[in-house]
């Protein structure tokens, strides 16, 4: 059982654990937060692959260093998207909404 | 590269999968959150195990700091999860989820098992080409140079989130600082004796991206902690106004004039030639270090700013 | 040789801090019981590693950047024990005395 095996098992794993739990979670934080971890699964498996070879494959790491900082930047818009979907319906303050109902 | 499991790696693993399914069955946010913090750290260190330094950086700033900084506010304005029954309600639900949870994984772990265990992958084909790409690093080279086309595609959704984000605060503002109520002294301390440090070691990042681990994306996320850090002490943390939407643009922008001009003057889209490719790929990594960091501090202050009015607003 | 066992030594005695720092978060009945257990124990077992390390370091760049690593954490645990222990509110149950 080599380094290469363990880390590819988890990751397998791990990703679809987490992508099951984004299916069936009710709570939109707990969600994200599936989502961050399904992603880190499938990271797993992609440098796992990048690191078969003598000289680490620096392709498949860039496409992992690009899906981490998305996958932070979409985190904080989907908090923010959830924010405002669990706000209390007189928080929504904005200029000119006259035509909210009472 | 068949090296066999240590010890090490098999706790590294282990100590993996419990945190995530900490993370995933507890079920309380904050739990999940603080959970998720752990996972990016412990993900970090496998990265780093594996010879993929340059996401262990990024994976250690991001993971544990930015996403971590941004689910623990989400978390403490908002603790109790909106009742409702769970989504999944059946037995048999649950068992046609699980046991299709367990076809895929053993489907996967299955090829990706049966790949042979040493290949020599893109490595070569990167190291020939690499002393005319530029930069020494081949990570770099391929982010800015060979694949420079995702990346113009990733700093351009970067910005998108980034002024979506700020499109949702409350009334339309744009914030520049989060409110900080009452900082206290070891807080204050902590942030003006650390923060000259983080800037020093981003400008030494960005730098060091040409020739070892580093570049715009892990100097870029490490400024945005520093600004994460200053708002929260109630600081001035983003530029104000019309500077903002510029930084936000400027990373887009930029890249997308190189384009251009590589399109229309040079030789194909963002083929960078060997004499100017190295000022290039510094001078966009620069403006894409800002960019990030301003995209990634903004979309925090954003939230925590809204966060705080609907706070403030709720009734007592 | 005797750099290799002293480096030994105090990377397994500093484990050994950072599992009773461990032991004492997961026993100790309140808050504040459980900061004193988390940041004394940690601290101690972050310096001896950090020892064992910079022995093994082999070049002075690699002690300095240990060194420097070392402050920081220090600074920032010292920061986020004292946030914690403010933070709980007084008449919290799980706070305990202070």
């Amino acid at each position: 059982m080599t380094r290469l095996d363990v880390v590819l098992a988890c990751g397998a794993v791990l990703a679809v654990l987490a992508t099951a739990r984004l299916l069936t979670e009710r709570d939109l934080v707990r969600a994200v937060i599936a989502l961050n971890i399904a992603s880190g699964g499938v990271m797993m498996v992609l440098i796992a692959i990048a690191s078969r070879a003598e000289l680490a494959d620096p392709v498949p790491q860039a496409m992992v260093l690009t899906g981490i900082v998305i996958t932070a930047a979409v985190t904080g818009l989907a908090l923010a998207l959830i924010r405002r979907i669990e706000a209390e319906p007189h928080d929504e303050a904005g200029p000119g909404r006259q035509d909210d109902e009472p | 590269m068949m090296m066999a499991a240590t010890a090490f790696d098999l706790v590294l693993v282990l100590a993996l999968l419990a945190s995530a399914g900490l993370a995933l069955f507890l079920p309380r946010r904050s739990t999940a959150a603080v959970m998720f913090c752990v996972f990016g750290v412990l993900l970090a260190t496998l990265w780093a195990r594996m010879a993929a330094p340059d996401v262990a950086l990024a994976e250690a700033i991001l993971g544990a700091g930015v996403t971590g900084a941004l689910l623990i506010d989400a978390v403490t304005a908002h603790p109790k999860a909106p009742d409702g029954s769970p989504a999944v309600r059946r037995r048999t639900h649950w068992l046609a989820i699980a046991t299709l949870a367990a076809v895929i994984a053993v489907g996967i772990a299955a090829a990706t098992l049966a790949l042979p265990d040493s290949a020599p992958g893109l490595a070569e084909a990167v190291e020939e080409r690499l002393g005319s790409s530029g930069v020494d690093h081949p990570v770099t080279a391929v982010l800015l140079n060979f694949r420079g086309y995702d990346t113009l595609l990733e700093v351009a959704l970067l910005a998108i989130a980034a002024l979506a984000v700020l499109s949702l605060a409350p009334g339309g503002e744009m914030p520049v600082a989060a409110e900080a109520l009452d900082v206290p002294a070891p807080l204050d301390a902590l942030t003006r004796l650390i923060v000259p440090v983080v800037v020093l070691f981003a400008g030494w990042l960005l730098v060091a991206g040409s020739t070892r681990p580093g570049g715009a994306f892990q100097s870029g996320v490490l400024l945005a902690g520093a600004m994460i850090l200053l708002a929260l002490t109630g600081r001035p943390a983003l530029p104000p106004g019309s500077w903002l939407r510029l930084a936000l643009v400027a990373g887009v922008g930029s890249y997308l004039a190189l384009s251009g001009l590589t399109a229309s003057g040079g030789r194909g889209l963002l083929v960078l030639d060997e004499e100017w490719a190295g000022f290039a790929i510094l001078a966009l990594e620069t403006v894409l270090t800002a960019s990030i960091a301003v995209a990634l501090a903004g979309v925090f202050v954003a939230s925590s700013r809204s966060s705080r009015l609907t706070a403030r607003e709720a009734p007592r | 040789m005797i750099a290799q066992a002293a480096s030994a030594v105090l990377l397994v005695a500093g484990c050994a801090f950072f599992a009773a720092g461990t032991i004492g978060l997961l026993r100790f009945p309140s808050l504040h019981t459980r900061l004193h257990a988390l940041t004394k124990a940690d601290n101690l077992g972050l310096g001896l590693i950090m020892a064992g390390l910079i022995i093994q370091s082999g070049s002075a760049a690699v002690a300095a950047k240990l060194v420097a690593i070392w402050a920081l954490a220090l600074l920032a645990s010292a920061t986020s024990g004292h946030l914690l222990a403010r933070g709980a509110e007084p008449d919290d149950p799980a706070a305990g005395s202070p």
